[in-house]
């Protein structure tokens, strides 16, 4: 006999949802902090509403209109520069150790897996 | 390394701290009076199992067992530990998770994106994969292959990983969260007494989610085409390999996330799963104690499945 556990229930749940439509959380908060990293130091802070080009040896930052995204890339495969960090997904440059993360107090979410 | 948080006594903002290890982005979130001290072993330990568990560094015991031509290779303690539970999980899965997938990786050059093998490099490199030639040897720690067969556990070091840090938080009196490249593990609960609340990552929309699970002393593992791919005259190649054809396995999931209380089984089964597909994965699943599965569809649909 399983043990009902929470995460049965939050997952019926969430299927219950899903089938009614699909849960999309953009999740790009207002109040949010956008911080650039790159192998052990922080390059740049700032609110996610300010626009900003950061430029580091491998890659371009850009945040513009609360959207943060890696709009340069000097590796190869260029996977970072597709999509944007948000609050719950971050966005990494493996090649360069680059971390764009968007820290918000509004959101939540304690992680995510992917 | 970072440190993002400053900790003091008896707070209750967590210490946060970042690395780059396994080809992937770690985080570790700490809530406790010891989490000042307990960061920095995180560190430590993710640098000792990344050099131990890497096949392809040649100071690696696995790189030795790769390189003995059938010959008894000793291995150090991680490096024995995984193998020897990365062959149960691979008998748990019927082959469909199995740390012989070396040969496949070789064909595929470790996934570099720069080279395809053609389908006869591909069946021959999948004629080596299987666990059953495996051969371990407990009391001296080492383990033998079959000829030509290699060993990569990249499928499940991760959550080895995280449940060697889970054991780090506990023995430091800490709770939080270790994520390790989307891999999740959740440390008693928030202060207060809160559970972890857990995104799953939407497939389809990188900068959404799914849906969230409220998740204490357990974890979160997600297997997905859309992680690591590259795309070579008009195809899109996947990482997630199945080892019955060498090739990156035709699945009808977009990814599929399997909870349990301990990683290194959820990282293993979550990849067994992807392979499966949705029919077969499901079917073992509810043969599988403890966990519950979250399946994703390519054409969208979700089902979950809990054991």
């Amino acid at each position: 006999m399983k043990k009902p556990v929470t995460l049965d229930y939050v997952i019926v749940g969430a299927v219950i949802a899903l089938s009614l439509g699909s849960i999309l959380l953009f999740v790009r908060p207002n109040g949010a902090t956008v911080r650039v990293e790159s192998d052990g130091k922080t390059l740049y802070t700032g609110d996610i509403q300010t626009d900003h080009v950061i430029e580091t040896e491998g890659n371009t930052v850009t945040v513009r209109d609360g959207h943060v995204t890696i709009t340069r890339a000097d590796c190869p495969d260029g996977l970072c520069m597709h999509g944007e960090a948000t609050a719950t997904h971050p966005l990494v440059c493996l090649p360069n150790r680059l971390s764009v993360t968007v820290v918000s107090e509004e959101v939540t979410i304690d992680g995510v897996t992917y | 390394m970072l440190l993002l948080v400053p900790m003091g006594c008896k707070r209750r903002e967590p210490s946060v701290q970042t690395g780059f290890y396994m080809d992937t982005l770690c985080r570790f979130t700490a809530y406790g009076d010891e989490a000042d001290a307990l960061l920095p072993l995180c560190h430590q330990k993710m640098a000792e199992l990344d050099a131990r568990l890497d096949h392809r560094q040649e100071t690696s015991t696995l790189y030795t067992l790769n390189h003995s031509n059938g010959a008894w290779t000793t291995l150090d303690p991680d490096a024995y530990a995984v193998l020897a539970l990365a062959c149960v999980l691979a008998e748990e899965t019927g082959g469909a998770f199995d740390p012989t997938i070396g040969a496949v990786l070789s064909a595929w050059d470790d996934f570099s994106g720069k080279v395809v093998p053609v389908d006869a490099e591909c069946e021959a490199a999948a004629s080596l994969v299987s666990y059953r030639l495996v051969e371990l040897d407990e009391t001296s720690r080492s383990a033998r292959l079959a000829a030509g067969q290699s060993v990569a556990v990249g499928a499940i070091a991760k959550g080895y990983a995280a449940d060697a840090l889970a054991e780090l938080y506990r023995d430091h009196g800490c709770t939080g969260t270790i994520d390790l490249g989307g891999n999740i593990v959740t440390v008693g609960t928030k202060p207060g007494g809160t559970a972890f609340l857990i995104g799953v990552q939407d497939p389809f929309h990188g900068s959404s989610l799914l849906t969230t699970v409220s998740l204490t002393d357990r974890c979160a593992v997600t297997s997905g085409a859309y992680q690591r791919n590259f795309t070579q005259d008009g195809v899109t190649y996947h990482h997630i390999f199945d080892p019955t054809t060498g090739k990156p396995a035709k699945s009808d999931l977009a990814s599929v996330t399997v909870f349990a209380d301990n990683a290194a089984r959820a990282d293993a089964l979550s990849t067994a799963m992807f392979v499966l597909g949705s029919d077969r994965g499901g079917a073992l699943a509810k043969t599988l104690s403890g966990i519950s599965v979250l399946f994703v569809l390519q054409d969208g649909s979700v089902t979950e499945v809990s054991a």
